[in-house]
């Protein structure tokens, strides 16, 4: 039987980690599924750590790993620090800030099992999938920065920045020794070097619940390092 | 192959593409465009483009429900958390 890996990155997430660990834990309980969550907390100073361990004691230690790191690192390395503790055949990465609902799980896998998939990716953009919390200037923004992306990288997937995905635990391994970008750009380049390596790609439509707590902020910082990433990823 | 590998495969294949059609006589109109046919390429790849884009936002669906559904998780989460000596702070 398959066991399934959710990779965590965590800073000051005191509120939000115990909520979307049960939420996990509810939706791999109810399709009888073997899982862990392996929590990569970047040495959070409102008490993210014993929140862990605390749910380590409800949940054993066995289905709540917590891995810190003594700082701030980014999330390419916690990726790759969490890597080295999942036991997992299958790992997923999702945000720990409810803007990807755990419920989504059985669908990746019954669409991983069905195509035998290297990756899975939740897509806001195709099908049946959406966002709320998103007024016509941010969708503007989105749906313009990932037409670019798609158009010059020819990724072949709707959605390239997505950071909801399912990986075959070895293909996230080839993928991380590789990737060098951060932020937006690190999604995109996963996607890119996946498709270098003829990695098959599915797709499954999410509801993508934007910023439940305070409002989303996009600079021309952000904008500029977008395009610059893009460009960057061109020639990889 | 590199995406830029690609991107000038295309580039090269369209310019052998385009001076190919100066071996042949056009009839008008078709011979007074030639000469701007990269630009006009340009100018239609720009527009399928931003009709893309109107197109991509218009269709972006909205989810209301899934905010309510998340609340009510929360929710449940938080009670059943409560339960076995969790207490989340609001």
């Amino acid at each position: 039987m398959s066991k399934y890996s959710v990779l965590l990155p965590t800073y000051n997430e005191k509120r939000n980690l115990p909520i979307i660990t049960y939420l996990i834990a509810r939706t791999f309980e109810q399709a009888n599924l073997t899982w862990e969550i392996v929590v990569i907390d970047d040495a959070s100073p409102d008490g993210t750590q014993e929140v862990a361990k605390d749910l380590q004691k409800i949940y054993g230690e066995d289905k709540i790993l917590l891995k810190p790191r003594s700082g701030k690192l980014g999330l390419g390395t916690a990726y790759i620090h969490g890597l080295n503790f999942a036991t997992g055949d299958f790992v997923i990465i999702m945000d720990a800030d409810f803007s990807h609902h755990p419920k989504y799980l059985p669908d990746f896998i019954k669409l991983q099992k069905e195509g035998n998939y290297d990756i899975v990716l939740g897509t806001r953009y195709a099908k049946d999938g959406g966002v709320y919390g998103w007024n016509l200037k941010r969708k503007l923004i989105s749906r313009g920065a990932n037409l670019l992306a798609s158009t010059v990288l020819g990724t072949g997937v709707s959605d390239v920045t997505g950071s909801f995905r399912l990986y075959k635990k070895q293909v996230l391994e080839t993928l991380m020794k590789e990737v060098t970008s951060k932020g937006y750009v690190f999604q995109m380049e996963m996607i890119a070097r996946a498709r270098q390596h003829e990695y098959t790609i599915g797709e499954v439509p999410i509801a993508f619940v934007d910023r439940l707590y305070g409002e989303s902020k996009l600079g021309m910082d952000d904008i500029i390092g977008y395009l610059k990433g893009v460009l960057s990823l061109v020639f990889i | 192959m590199q995406r830029i590998q690609k991107i000038v495969l295309y580039y090269v294949s369209l310019t052998i593409l385009y001076r190919l059609t100066y071996l042949f006589d056009l009839d008008e109109p078709w011979s007074t465009l030639r000469p701007y046919t990269p630009y006009l390429f340009i100018l239609a790849f720009g527009a399928h483009l931003g009709v893309t884009l109107l197109y991509n936002v218009a269709t972006t669906h909205d989810k209301p429900q899934a905010y309510v559904d998340l609340v009510n998780d929360i929710k449940e989460a938080q009670d059943a958390l409560k339960a076995k000596g969790l207490v989340i702070e609001e």
